[in-house]
């Protein structure tokens, strides 16, 4: 029975009285109306006239015209039409040793098919023409063995040589050495060959054989490239004389080496750089697919002013949005399926299939590519729904859409070089994995377990995705809009605010990391790297510039109240003293996690070069204790305080309404800062430097003051920076530390300093502020 | 059940970069069924913003609402259910004909196939639909198009209508038709707000009245009681009275108030 059936057999009146408000269902039901959901809104994407241009004339016209244009320019490569070069000889040189001299020297067409390498023969003809054509080389190779009687050969391309296959043509008549230059000159012929006669040294009776000179058109590519040639096979000419004249002597050709050209087969098939450009353009022409009807059935709500008559409807935002991502599905897999299909049959037209293809264009290959796009049409269409869901009109849609297209064109790029492959840390990057994968599937070289694992994180992906966008479409700040960050920086209020609004809050962290970022690499141009000192005081100055100067300055323009973002409250005592006595054993704990983490930092260890080392030991040795400690404890507490624990978490507290979500997240970006910043990216730094995050945070939100937590955060930082000035003293309580055997701590001192970690957690707890 | 709609100290405060904003400030009203209750302001006097909030479209500050006996917070799904939400700046979807728009709204509210084919049948004939029902809406004329998003928001017959400025920008047969609707909707039994800036028009057409001042309700009753309290005669003198009371006492605080240093934050989410 139908859930519809069932309402109607509900109603007493029967049809001619329906419900005044149709009773819940069950949620089985409501789930069941997605299909229809999405019914509407493909009939509505796929009667746009938009959409259907995208989907079905884009491919129809882009690549039959694409494969056109590329035969047409491979075509000109090989053409045997290309003029050929004209020779002109010294008449000097006698016609019938300009022929021999000119003659194509040993094909070097070497098959190297069966695996067995084959030595060149010395057969005069061992032209292509014997040879079966298995390539589009060998088509070319057989279209040019058929030239004219007037060329006097044709030079084969060497399966790695450059450029097109080369013909000569004698000028008619041979010419005067000294008229030879003119006719270069004039462009009447491409390369000369000159003979000085043998001459007698008078005086020592020796002989000066005879000279050949080739020449050239200076700056002109084709005249040059045509002398290379005959300059070739000149060289193979004197070789051939040579062996002759051995073979009449008791010496015979054997003293003479022989040089030969071999291939040995490929076991992994050169990847055609046209291999990865192919599954690009799938992607990309799938991403154009699935934009148009994105757009409209998001932000196109809005601006139609269908959204909030939607929203007033029961029915879950999310369901809604599902319906939605089926239909862009359907466009974006119709998409691909019309560009897969087209740009197939365009290859098996144009026989491109067999070049850049292993094994040529396969129902079965079509099937796993086909696969492949489904995943990443699904995995783009969230994307996309998630991105369009922010937008009030389809003009702001598209804004943020280029960006999009822009990042997604990084990986597919990166994809393009040869070096890259498929492994499995890639096969998790989204995009990256389909582009390569996608190349490998048209190689025939693709891993069954990288394929499937490409599969599942992109449909991970896929859901976060959809998840996003769910959240987002129909929200309030959509719905019924809301004033730009920029607006928001820009109007300064008449009163005094409690906090710092969200974009403003959010636009400068997201500013923070490229402005460190660069200014950090700044550094070098002011002060020479070698001074370690200066660079430690410029880096401590950045620091201060971003992470307390700016942050109080955006609160002071805003008029924020600065006691309110930088939580610059008063605090108790126990708080204080409990947070002294964690910074004391902080480090031990960070010490303990690192070593925890090794397997991570094994991981890691490409990163742990020796440079590294040095400029760890370096930093010891060549600063003074007091810049160290000022610049790496000093202001890192104080501004990192200011800004993490007071600036980012009054942001955060007014975003998220939540205690553990702001803990969470601003410990989140605090560890991720440290790993970021640090230009070795050291991830095994994290969990130690998240540790430290969230207990600063917690200090924080129970105290409600930023103070405890700056005085531990320095006593952290500036323990583990003295342990090498401490270690006297450590030796003398029996502590032997020695960072580079990286072995664990004795355990009497781990429970010393655990218990000390509980008398400072309790005394915080002692301190924490009491809700009013 | 005789009250359809009743909301109990609505209040709704938006955190604005130039300070926090009382758009709701202590609204309370009822309204019951066959009654029409004109909620009139100028722009920006917070009816809109009202009408969500009774809607579930937007979570007051504090205060709750019920419609039809469903509480706002707790069952937004019935709620919605039993709303009918007409807006002047509602639109169509241009690619669907007016049947299948009507269908899927029928999905939207969960309609069986049979009641919505029926409904279809009847909003058609009433709102004279039969004749385009099948063409794309992107080929309507304005009127038509205004027929049919009032129809489609009828389709799941819902006990309480919200009329936000059904009238903005409508020609003088267009509002004709607005007004037919609602005295329509009054004989069904249903339960109106009427939201306007248009004060003339309200007078004619509601049964009780809300004048809503800057995010308060001023004054509220029949016109007769209207008439008693202010001692005026038309509403609009009544609303020009209000205004004027209002700038000479309260100058100042009607500026956007910015509520200075408050942890509110910080209490609303412990």
């Amino acid at each position: 029975m139908s859930p519809g059936s069932e309402h109607v057999n509900e109603e007493p009146g029967g049809p001619n009285h329906p419900p005044a408000v149709s009773p819940a269902r069950p949620a089985s039901s409501a789930f069941f109306r997605v299909p229809r959901l999405a019914r509407k809104e493909l009939r509505e994407s796929l009667r746009d006239r938009r959409t259907l241009t995208t989907l079905i004339l884009m491919p129809l016209i882009v690549y039959p015209l694409l494969g056109t244009v590329v035969q047409r320019f491979a075509m000109q490569r090989i053409n045997p039409s290309s003029p050929p070069a004209i020779v002109v000889l010294d008449d000097s040189i006698p016609p019938a040793l300009a022929n021999s001299m000119l003659a194509e020297p040993e094909s070097d067409n070497v098959q190297s098919g069966d695996g067995k390498p084959q030595r060149a023969s010395d057969g005069k003809q061992n032209s292509t023409e014997d040879v079966a054509p298995t390539s589009m080389r060998d088509v070319a190779g057989s279209l040019t063995g058929e030239s004219t009687g007037a060329a006097i050969g044709t030079m084969m391309n060497s399966p790695d040589s450059q450029g097109p296959p080369m013909r000569f043509e004698k000028f008619e008549s041979p010419v005067k050495p000294e008229n030879m230059d003119a006719f270069l000159q004039t462009e009447v012929a491409d390369v000369g060959i000159r003979q000085t006669a043998a001459t007698r040294n008078a005086t020592t009776g020796k002989i000066q054989p005879a000279d050949f000179q080739v020449l050239s058109r200076s700056g002109d590519a084709f005249s040059l490239r045509a002398a290379v040639e005959v300059e070739k096979r000149l060289l193979a000419f004197r070789d051939r004389e040579l062996r002759m004249l051995l073979d009449r002597t008791r010496l015979g050709s054997g003293i003479m080496p022989t040089i030969s050209r071999l291939s040995v087969p490929n076991d992994t098939p050169k990847s055609s750089p046209l291999g990865a450009f192919l599954p690009l353009m799938l992607v990309l022409m799938t991403m154009t697919g699935a934009v148009y009807p994105a757009i409209d059935l998001t932000a196109g709500e809005r601006e139609r002013g269908t959204l909030e008559i939607l929203m007033a409807a029961p029915v879950s935002r999310l369901h809604l949005l599902t319906g939605k991502f089926i239909a862009v599905l359907t466009v974006a897999v119709l998409t691909a399926v019309i560009n897969l299909v087209a740009m197939l049959l365009t290859l098996y037209a144009t026989g491109f299939d067999r070049v850049i293809l292993a094994d040529g264009a396969t129902f079965r290959m079509f099937v796993q590519i086909l696969g492949l796009l489904v995943v990443f049409a699904s995995f783009f269409s969230a994307v996309l729904l998630s991105i369009t869901s922010f937008a009030r009109s389809f003009r702001e849609a598209q804004a943020w859409l280029i960006p999009l297209m822009l990042l997604s064109l990084a990986p597919g790029i990166l994809s393009l070089m040869p070096g890259v492959h498929l492994t499995v840390g890639l096969a998790i990057v989204p995009l990256v994995n389909i582009v390569l994968l996608g190349r490998d599937l048209f190689q025939g070289t693709a891993a069954t377990h990288l394929y499937a694992v490409t599969l599942l994180s992109t449909l991970v992906y896929t859901v976060l995705a959809l998840r996003v966008a769910a959240n987002v479409f129909g929200s309030d700040a959509v719905l019924f809009g809301s004033s730009s960050g920029l607006a928001a920086f820009a109007k300064r209020p008449a009163g005094i605010r409690s906090g710092i609004p969200t974009e403003i809050g959010i636009g400068w962290l997201l500013l923070l990391i490229p402005l460190f970022l660069v200014l950090s690499g700044l550094r070098s141009r002011v002060v020479a790297l070698e001074n370690l000192s200066g660079q430690l005081m410029l880096s401590g100055l950045l620091t201060i510039l971003l992470f307390a100067v700016l942050p109080i300055a955006i609160a002071k323009w805003i008029r924020a109240s600065t006691v309110e973002v930088f939580a610059l409250r008063k605090f108790k005592i126990a708080t204080l003293v409990g947070a002294a006595l964690l910074g004391c054993t902080m480090w031990v704990m960070a010490y303990q996690v690192l070593m925890f983490s090794k397997p991570l930092s094994q991981w890691m260890e490409i990163l742990k070069n020796s440079q590294l080392k040095e400029l760890a030991e370096r930093l010891t040795s060549e600063t003074p204790f007091l810049i160290r400690i000022v610049t790496l404890a000093l202001i890192p507490a104080v501004c990192e305080e200011l800004f993490f624990r007071g600036f980012l978490i009054n942001t955060l507290q007014k975003t998220t309404h939540s205690w553990l979500r702001t803990m969470l997240i601003s410990t989140f970006v605090f560890a991720a800062f440290h790993v970021i910043v640090d230009q070795s990216l050291t991830l095994e730094r994290f969990p130690a430097t998240f540790m430290l995050g969230f207990v600063l945070c917690s200090i924080r939100l129970s105290s409600g003051s930023i103070f405890p937590g700056i005085v531990m955060h320095a006593l952290s930082n500036g323990l583990l920076l003295s342990l090498k000035e401490l270690d006297p003293l450590l030796q003398f309580i029996g502590l032997n530390l020695n960072i580079e055997s990286e072995s664990s701590l004795p355990a009497w001192f781990l429970v010393t300093s655990v218990l000390i970690s509980c008398a400072g957690v309790g005394l915080v707890w002692l301190g924490r502020k009491r809700s009013a | 059940m005789s009250e359809l709609i009743e909301a109990r100290n609505l209040r709704k405060t938006f955190t604005t970069p130039v300070g926090d904003v009382h758009a709701v400030n202590g609204l309370s009203l009822n309204v019951r069924s066959g009654e029409v209750f004109g909620l009139l302001g100028a722009n920006g006097a917070g009816k809109t913003t009202t009408l969500r909030m009774i809607l579930g479209l937007m979570k007051p500050t504090s205060g709750s609402a019920s419609v039809a006996g469903f509480d706002v917070a707790t069952q937004p799904e019935q709620v919605k259910r039993s709303v009918a939400l007409v807006s002047a700046s509602a639109g169509l979807y241009q690619w669907l004909s007016p049947r299948e728009l009507m269908h899927y709204f029928a999905d939207l509210y969960d309609v069986s196939r049979i009641n919505a084919n029926w409904r279809i049948d009847q909003l058609a004939e009433l709102f004279d639909l039969t004749s385009f029902i099948d063409r794309p809406c992107s080929g309507l004329s304005t009127g038509q198009q205004q027929r049919v998003n009032l129809a489609r928001s009828l389709m799941h017959d819902p006990p309480v209508v919200l009329m936000d400025e059904p009238t903005r920008g409508l020609d003088i047969v267009g509002s004709k038709r607005i007004f037919d609707f609602t005295a329509r909707l009054k004989e069904m039994g249903k339960a109106v707000i009427f939201c306007t800036h248009r004060l003339e028009e309200a007078q004619r057409l509601c049964d009780r009245f809300g004048l809503m001042f800057r995010g308060r309700l001023q004054l509220e009753g029949t016109l007769t009681e209207l008439r008693q309290k202010s001692g005026r005669e038309s509403i609009t003198d009544m609303f020009l009275d209000l205004m004027e009371v209002n700038n000479s006492t309260t100058e100042e605080s009607m500026q956007p108030q910015p509520v200075a240093a408050i942890p509110a934050q910080e209490g609303r989410s412990a």
